[in-house]
């Protein structure tokens, strides 16, 4: 009767074995290296071998550092911009797309959504030549029209790397956004525009009574997904501006500071203790915005 | 009411095409630079006209050690050099290759050497005849090469060449060539053999298709039992995964790298894949599509005497395919794009994956547009190829979480 018992094991305990690679590889290399880092905190290290002991000294030197500054008002500028450019574009387009009337949805969709399938790394490298001095592509048409000098370097002026690294961004991650608005367009009942048309409201009035709550759930997700994404912000910057932070740190970002610290310098403790204030500004914001949103009622 | 129609429908597709300009431009001008030669990068914005089309950039890319036409600095003065190789008494790598040519093309080369005026496709045709005595094994012996002022990477071949090691076709092609550059400095440019582009893509498609064969079986897996199962700690593990994906990933960077470091798995490919060998993500996916599976169905099966990894296998896997599809896409692309991990812990440059290496090309080649995009251009097909294939069930996951809840 093993054949049995071992039938009876296998039924009682496949849960736990099917979960146990999670279990395991997380306790491993997530909680693990999570505690590590409240440790890590508290040393300065030179690479993975060498510790000394510092306390406090990390946070200090954290919040009197100025290009710890630079970094969180880049990131923040970077936020703000690429966020509140990127709601109305990709909304705008779910719009038209949503259109009864339009034909050939999908090849737009995939028009519109391609340029996140590049992925950062590889649209830096591109944008890194669009950006170029004379040869660059938006030099080649703004000279064209008239617009602007051809020798116009964008990444190597301190003003103009902020627009660069927004409007990449913007092209990347609209169609992205754009596929979010139309699940959420389709998914929007007919009988509610019915009865507001019955009831003689017009078309903005339709959008603003109608269309604007329904989709205010989606809405608030990509505005926390995006902004948790703009807070990352590390692979655009640092490719486009040839692994560094640009003209004056004009394109300095938290995580390229936490890069350049934890690993071009080598002191894995101060990389800790920006990765936790990185965090922390993630969650606060993140929570301020559902707060605002009002979506925390609901729940 | 069809007027109505058109007017609404014009200014909309309008508006779209506009818009579909916009971002198909910056694409679209990616391959045109991928086409054109160094010197039409200024003449033309777009493409080229048909006959100034190029597959330079790509054939420099893979590194080809064959000759091309842009390659060869003066025809006239190659030609001349290839004659005097042939005269009376002459001997070396040149006479080597003089000896390969055929009647035709020795012809050719004393009509060039005395006049310098090749069309096209006389360029051809030496090139061809050239590049035919480049590939073989037997071009050159021993005693050719002594005294010559050979590259290291060159220096290495015809070191294990001499040894009596059998060489690769491409690398008696590469010392082949290399020799050639240094007898012929003035008249051959020197190869480009700056990036290992072919085996970068290979790293890239092992790590992120080992990775997310991994990922997909182990979170599928787990997913099926939070789905499926009532067991201790269920709620426990529901509410930790919930929290790993509030915490952004900098977080354990730098104590990761040193836990890395200390289990030997810094600079391996085995340091990408098995830190990352559950998703988070990928098991609320399945958890969700497995949800949905009636409890009668596995009982049933429990009854006839399926194992339970039985039932995840004949039963929950199958149900899960469009789920199986949408991650798939998500967690390829995930892996494929990734540069900060890869970046930290890759050293060695023949274990590079493709954004590692491209940003590498960045820094050393950052004049030569034309190679740089048709790098990412290459780079980038894959995922297109396979948002194509997959894209129905991409999007319904990609939207499913957020629509619905």
């Amino acid at each position: 009767m093993i054949g049995q018992r071992l039938f009876r094991w296998q039924h009682r305990y496949a849960p736990y074995l099917f979960t146990a690679p999670f279990v395991v590889t997380f306790a491993v290399f997530a909680l693990y290296p999570m505690v590590k880092s409240l440790v890590l905190a508290l040393f300065i290290t030179s690479g993975p071998k060498s510790q000394v002991f510092v306390g406090l000294e990390n946070f200090a030197f954290l919040f009197t550092d100025p290009s710890f500054f630079k970094a969180v008002q880049n990131t923040a500028i970077f936020t703000f911009f690429s966020v509140f450019l990127q709601l109305p574009v990709s909304l705008g387009l779910a719009i038209l797309l949503n259109s009864k009337l339009v034909r050939l949805r999908n090849l737009f969709r995939f028009g519109f959504f391609s340029p996140y399938l590049m992925g950062q790394v590889f649209v830096a490298v591109l944008f890194s030549v669009i950006f170029a001095p004379r040869l660059g592509l938006l030099n080649q048409v703004l000279s064209r029209m008239a617009l602007a000098a051809s020798n116009t370097d964008w990444l190597g002026t301190a003003g103009l790397v902020m627009p660069a690294l927004v409007l990449t961004s913007l092209w990347m991650y609209a169609g992205f956004n754009m596929v979010y608005f139309l699940a959420a367009l389709q998914a929007v009942d007919r009988d509610l525009y019915d009865a507001a048309a019955v009831d003689g409201a017009n078309a903005f009035q339709r959008f603003w009574h109608v269309t604007m709550p329904s989709i205010k759930p989606v809405a608030v997700f990509v505005v926390v997904l995006s902004t948790i994404g703009s807070f990352q912000l590390f692979e655009l910057p640092y490719l486009m501006l040839q692994n560094t932070s640009g003209p004056e740190q004009a394109g300095l970002t938290v995580v390229m500071y936490l890069y350049q610290k934890g690993f071009e310098s080598g002191d894995l403790g101060y990389a800790s203790v920006v990765g936790w204030t990185l965090a922390l500004g993630v969650l606060v914001i993140s929570l301020v915005q559902m707060r605002l949103a009002g979506t925390w009622r609901k729940d | 009411m069809a007027r109505r129609r058109l007017g609404i429908q014009i200014p909309l597709y309008a508006a779209l095409g506009v818009a579909l300009v916009l971002f198909l431009a910056p694409v679209v001008w990616l391959v045109a630079c991928t086409v054109k030669d160094p010197d039409d990068l200024f003449h033309y914005t777009f493409f080229p006209p048909l006959g100034h089309l190029s597959t330079e950039n790509f054939r420099k890319l893979v590194g080809s050690p064959y000759l091309g036409a842009s390659e060869v600095r003066d025809w006239k003065a190659l030609a001349a050099r290839l004659v005097e190789a042939g005269g009376p008494g002459a001997s070396g790598p040149g006479r080597k290759v003089w000896d390969r040519l055929g009647p035709a093309e020795r012809d050719l080369c004393g009509r060039v050497a005395a006049t310098g005026a090749i069309d096209p496709a006389g360029q051809a045709q030496l090139l061809d005849a050239l590049n035919a005595a480049v590939a073989r094994a037997d071009l050159l012996a021993k005693e050719d090469l002594a005294g010559l002022a050979l590259a290291g990477d060159i220096q290495a071949l015809a070191a294990r060449a001499a040894a009596g090691a059998g060489l690769a076709p491409a690398e008696v092609a590469l010392l082949n060539r290399g020799v050639l550059e240094v007898v012929w400095p003035g008249e051959i440019a020197q190869g480009f053999r700056g990036i290992p582009f072919g085996r970068y893509m290979v790293n890239s498609l092992f790590v992120a298709g080992a990775t997310v064969l991994i990922q997909m079986f182990f979170s599928s897996l787990g997913g099926f039992a939070l789905a499926k199962y009532h067991f201790r700690f269920k709620a426990a593990i529901m509410i930790v995964m919930l929290g790993t994906m509030m915490i952004p990933g900098q977080v354990m960077l730098a104590p990761l790298y040193e836990l890395i470091y200390r289990m030997g798995l810094a600079d391996s490919h085995a340091g990408l894949i098995v830190p990352a060998m559950v998703s988070v993500f990928g098991m609320f996916l399945f958890r969700q599509s497995m949800l949905q599976i009636p409890d009668e169905l596995l009982e049933a099966g429990r009854m006839d005497g399926c194992t339970e990894f039985g039932l995840y296998w004949n039963l929950a896997l199958p149900v899960s395919r469009p789920m199986i599809g949408a991650f798939c896409l998500a967690g390829f692309m995930g892996n494929w794009n990734a540069f900060l991990w890869p970046q930290i812990i890759l050293h060695s440059a023949d274990l590079f994956t493709l954004p590692i290496g491209l940003n590498q090309m960045v820094g050393t080649y950052s004049q030569q547009y034309g190679i740089m995009m048709a790098g990412t251009l290459l780079a980038i097909l894959p995922v297109m190829v396979l948002f194509l294939i997959l894209q129905r069930e991409f999007i319904a996951g990609l939207t499913a979480g957020a629509v619905k809840g």
